[in-house]
């Protein structure tokens, strides 16, 4: 499916490609799906190091042990809760010590109310372990600096994107395979790093002859070879006097 | 003409796409650096237009027809995009960049031809930004684009315009895109300059 949406072969079944392209479940899953099967070692370390927190705080260390991700987790709101029926973070990672919330967003704000439900939520479920929250893209990032429930980050896609090109180059192959599916991903949705103006000078030969005047006298269309009916197009109209003798011809 | 100078030429062709694509994929990110600052200054992007000519031929039309122009399939020869405001403020901010890779064009009714052109070297590849206020009713834009586009060269970078019952404050900034060679430049000669004019907002 990565592989599809990615090389855009999906364009078919869909009203527009550009549309999946404004949805941001399908941009987390393309981008941390590939992850999910990397060493959590690694995402930890890449998290840690691209990560901005709100506040005095600094990134945990991670501790041995079993790692599950669970994407869109359905949890009870805890009382903080401004959504009644359920809060569904975008993805959780549950370390022996720590519950790291990811919350995703593509254009839309990052919301303060949503993070205090999310966080409320965890806590209910897991009471005894430190949480984690880290805002990754969308907007609105400041309106996450005042009173976060637990220790809270920023993330920016396009920070993420340039930690994953740096960490993935020293680490075993499949790593890197699946590190750079997450920035195919990145791309796709338009997260990429800029590319700086006045690099274009490698891609111009200076040595490059300018032929425009060839082209300016080559005129296919007109000096192709006429078949009959474009030869008899290109007749002259019969004259009056030609086609008053040709009705008096009665051969018959 | 001989079959090898046509493939020469056509050699020519094939340079000129790869070149073309790699000046447009950097247009497209100057681009989007300038919808980022906008939108951090709750600008949002409005449209893009093909500035000297009508934008490309939709899917199902013949874009080679009779009375067609080649032009419409190339819009980022000279493209303009505009970022505006829902801002209830008195000064209405709006934002819009023209990019000219070529400022030879010329039209005289027919399809203009390249060759008609002033020479490649003597013109200049553009990047114009106007940053504009609006107060009042029914700003007619295009006539603002007209006095804009009128006045002399070394004019001053701000001014003033009646525009009907309107009144339009208008700072514009043309540069060379030769100027962005270094890496800073697109931060220091374009990103500031508009960011600084959206966050000085009017009384």
């Amino acid at each position: 499916m990565l592989k599809a949406l990615t090389h855009r072969k999906l364009g078919h079944v869909l009203t527009s490609r550009h549309d999946l392209y404004t949805l941001e479940d399908p941009l987390t899953s393309s981008v941390f799906g590939p992850l999910s099967h990397t060493p959590v070692s690694f995402v930890w370390s890449l998290l840690g190091k691209a990560a901005r927190p709100f506040g005095p705080t600094s990134w945990p260390q991670l501790e041995a042990g079993p790692v599950e991700w669970l994407f869109w987790p359905s949890w009870i709101p805890g009382r903080a809760g401004y959504n009644t029926q359920r809060v569904e973070p975008d993805l959780v990672l549950l370390t022996p010590d720590h519950v790291l919330i990811l919350e995703m967003k593509h254009n839309g704000p990052q919301l303060r109310e949503q993070r205090s439900a999310q966080v409320s939520a965890a806590r209910g479920h897991y009471p005894n372990r430190p949480i984690l929250h880290v805002a990754i893209g969308g907007t609105h990032h400041g309106d996450l600096l005042r009173s976060p429930p637990c220790d809270s980050y920023s993330l920016p896609w396009r920070r993420l994107e340039r930690g994953l090109r740096q960490m993935a180059s020293t680490e075993p192959p499949y790593v890197q395979r699946a590190a750079k599916e997450a920035v195919q991903a990145l791309h796709a949705w338009g997260y990429r790093g800029r590319i700086e103006f006045g690099s274009l000078v490698k891609c111009h030969d200076k040595s490059w002859p300018i032929s425009s005047e060839v082209l300016a006298a080559w005129h296919p269309a007109t000096a192709r070879s006429q078949g009959p009916f474009d030869a008899l197009l290109s007749l002259e109209p019969p004259t009056a006097a030609s086609l008053s003798s040709l009705s008096l011809w009665s051969p018959a | 003409m001989t079959d090898d100078t046509l493939s020469l030429a056509l050699l020519d062709v094939r340079r000129a796409y790869r070149l073309i694509h790699a000046y447009q994929r950097r247009v497209c990110d100057i681009l989007a650096a300038l919808d980022t600052t906008a939108a951090h200054n709750q600008l949002a992007f409005h449209g893009w237009y093909a500035t000297e000519f009508d934008e490309p031929v939709r899917k199902g039309k013949r874009f080679f027809g009779t009375g067609q122009w080649t032009w419409p399939m190339l819009p980022m020869y000279d493209v303009t995009c505009s970022w505006r405001s829902d801002s209830t403020q008195r000064k209405r901010p709006r934002l819009d960049v023209r990019v000219r890779a070529d400022n030879g064009f010329a039209t005289s009714g027919e399809e203009p031809v390249p060759a008609d052109f002033e020479p490649a070297q003597a013109c200049a590849s553009i990047l114009s930004i106007r940053m504009m206020r609006s107060k009042g009713p029914g700003v007619n834009w295009d006539h603002v684009d007209s006095r804009l586009d009128e006045r002399a060269p070394d004019a001053d970078a701000s001014c003033v315009l009646d525009i009907g019952k309107a009144q339009v404050w208008a700072t514009c900034l043309d540069l060379d895109l030769a100027k962005l060679a270094a890496p800073d430049a697109l931060d220091r000669l374009v990103l500031r300059p508009v960011n600084s004019w959206a966050q000085n907002t009017p009384e």
